[in-house]
């Protein structure tokens, strides 16, 4: 009876803490990366932290700008379970603090991988997420990663 | 490269509340603060944000006001410096929140707002993120001074702020501050509100003859997130004139049900000591539940039950038991 009741008080303390939250990914996310110059090279880490609204900058100070799935893409959720471990609404409210609190540039809400892909290449210092890169190659300018810690 | 091009981001705030309590200040139903918030980048280290608010003439003397307007240059990766009119970084509450209300985790700024927080400043900032391994992050500003309203240093720099960051963890956040200001009483103080945003604030001079009052504020902040519950603190200690301290003190602890519904407690309290001469002495303190639903990103709800305390030596105490309800709108 006592073990049982150590096991339900853990069972409640990790489902408290969000460690027995549901998660289900139907594919692996890729970071896309259009570094803005020679000094941009980062780390998986380094272009999460971008993506989380926790660094503003590329390493010379250019300003870095995000892409997001928005609302209507299919990967809205799948993303923000990455990088805030819940719901594609909590990512979008995250995002709306950052920026009227002066710690972040707007990100831009895409609806799929080909707006994504399309948007990333075309815009110097921007970085996104796909779950489905293999319509562009990695060049000097263009990163993909896997988007894991 | 060139920047491949700049970018403008608008967004409007507004939010409506319905109030039962027994403050003749406070109307059964309002219609609150909106701010009109304007943000960009014009080159890649360049960037702009402004925030304009309006509120109906019955509720403030300017309907209109230029809350902010700050221009933001990236020295490199971790240093920015910024110009303008900006929300002064003495707590975390008035760095991370702007005039909408959608995003407070309560119905109210904390009292300390009303009475001592220096919520803008006109004043060039240097600001340091992610320095130091990653874990900290600074502010050194200075100012025009809460007395020279919105005249860009109408008496020269009169306030300093230095802030120091922490964040130990992603969910972590600990903010110390130091500010000082050379206050002045008469129209300017008047003109600016002095610590009020709204230009309903209560400071006073003791006998009308004080001109010029030295104003320190200490400030502690700390967030924390685990699991399914936030907590967020805000401390603070003022003086004037080296005098004795005046203290006040937030404390907000939310539970998470899931991403949209919340159950959270406040307590609230200033406490302005008996000696101080340039504000108005005595205790007040809210206390109290509540709960918060956004209906989409855009739109939330919020209740609160509070018990609410005003002791004013020689006039009493007040107490009185309120509900209040606020819908918040974003886009």
């Amino acid at each position: 009876m006592q073990r049982l009741a150590h096991i339900a008080g853990l069972v409640v303390t990790l489902w408290s803490a969000g460690l027995c939250a549901p998660v289900s990914y139907a594919g692996e996310l890729f970071i896309v990366a259009h570094l803005p110059d020679r000094e941009a090279m980062l780390d998986n880490s380094e272009l999460l932290k971008i993506l989380r609204g926790k660094q503003r900058n590329w390493p010379s100070g250019y300003g870095a700008r995000v892409a997001l799935p928005s609302r209507d893409s299919e990967i809205y959720d799948q993303v923000s379970q990455v990088l805030f471990q819940s719901s594609g609404s909590v990512m979008q409210r995250n995002w709306f603090k950052l920026v009227f609190a002066g710690r972040a540039n707007a990100p831009v809400y895409l609806d799929n991988d080909a707006d994504m892909l399309q948007f990333v290449t075309s815009q110097p210092g921007t970085v996104g997420m796909v779950i489905s890169p293999s319509s562009i190659e990695q060049s000097d300018q263009i990163v993909i990663v896997k988007a894991v810690e | 490269m060139s920047f491949a091009q700049s970018t403008f981001n608008a967004n409007f705030f507004t939010h409506f509340e319905a109030t039962d309590d027994q403050l003749a200040s406070t109307d059964d139903v309002s219609w609150g603060e909106s701010a009109l918030f304007i943000s960009g980048n014009v080159s890649p280290k360049l960037s702009y944000l402004a925030e304009a608010s309006y509120l109906a003439p019955a509720y403030r003397d300017k309907a209109f006001k230029l809350e902010r307007i700050q221009l933001r240059y990236e020295i490199n990766r971790e240093h920015a410096f910024s110009l303008g009119k900006i929300h002064t970084p003495v707590n975390d509450w008035n760095d991370s929140f702007h005039h909408g209300r959608i995003f407070f985790p309560t119905i109210n700024r904390p009292l300390a707002f009303k009475r001592f927080i220096p919520v803008h400043e006109i004043g060039a900032r240097l600001s340091g993120q992610n320095i130091l391994g990653g874990e900290f992050g600074y502010d050194i500003v200075v100012g025009s001074g809460q007395s020279a309203g919105d005249e860009a240093f109408l008496n020269g720099i009169k306030s300093q702020t230095y802030t120091l960051r922490w964040h130990p963890l992603d969910s972590a956040n600990l903010l110390f501050s130091y500010y000082r200001d050379e206050l002045t009483a008469g129209d300017a103080a008047e003109r600016s509100g002095i610590m009020n945003t709204s230009g309903r604030g209560d400071s006073q001079t003791a006998d009308g003859a004080v001109s010029k009052v030295e104003y320190e504020l200490f400030s502690l902040s700390a967030t924390r997130d685990v699991g399914n519950w936030s907590v967020r603190l805000e401390l603070s200690k003022n003086r004037t004139e080296n005098g004795q301290f005046n203290d006040a003190s937030f404390l907000y602890t939310g539970y998470h049900f899931d991403d949209t519904h919340t159950l959270y407690g406040l307590y609230d309290e200033v406490n302005v000591k008996a000696k101080e001469a340039f504000f108005k002495s005595g205790i007040e303190r809210r206390f109290g539940l509540g709960y918060r639903h956004y209906f989409s990103v855009n739109a939330s709800v919020k209740i609160e039950a509070r018990r609410h305390v005003i002791r004013t030596p020689g006039a009493g105490t007040f107490e009185d038991n309120e509900l209040q309800m606020q819908l918040a709108f974003g886009f």
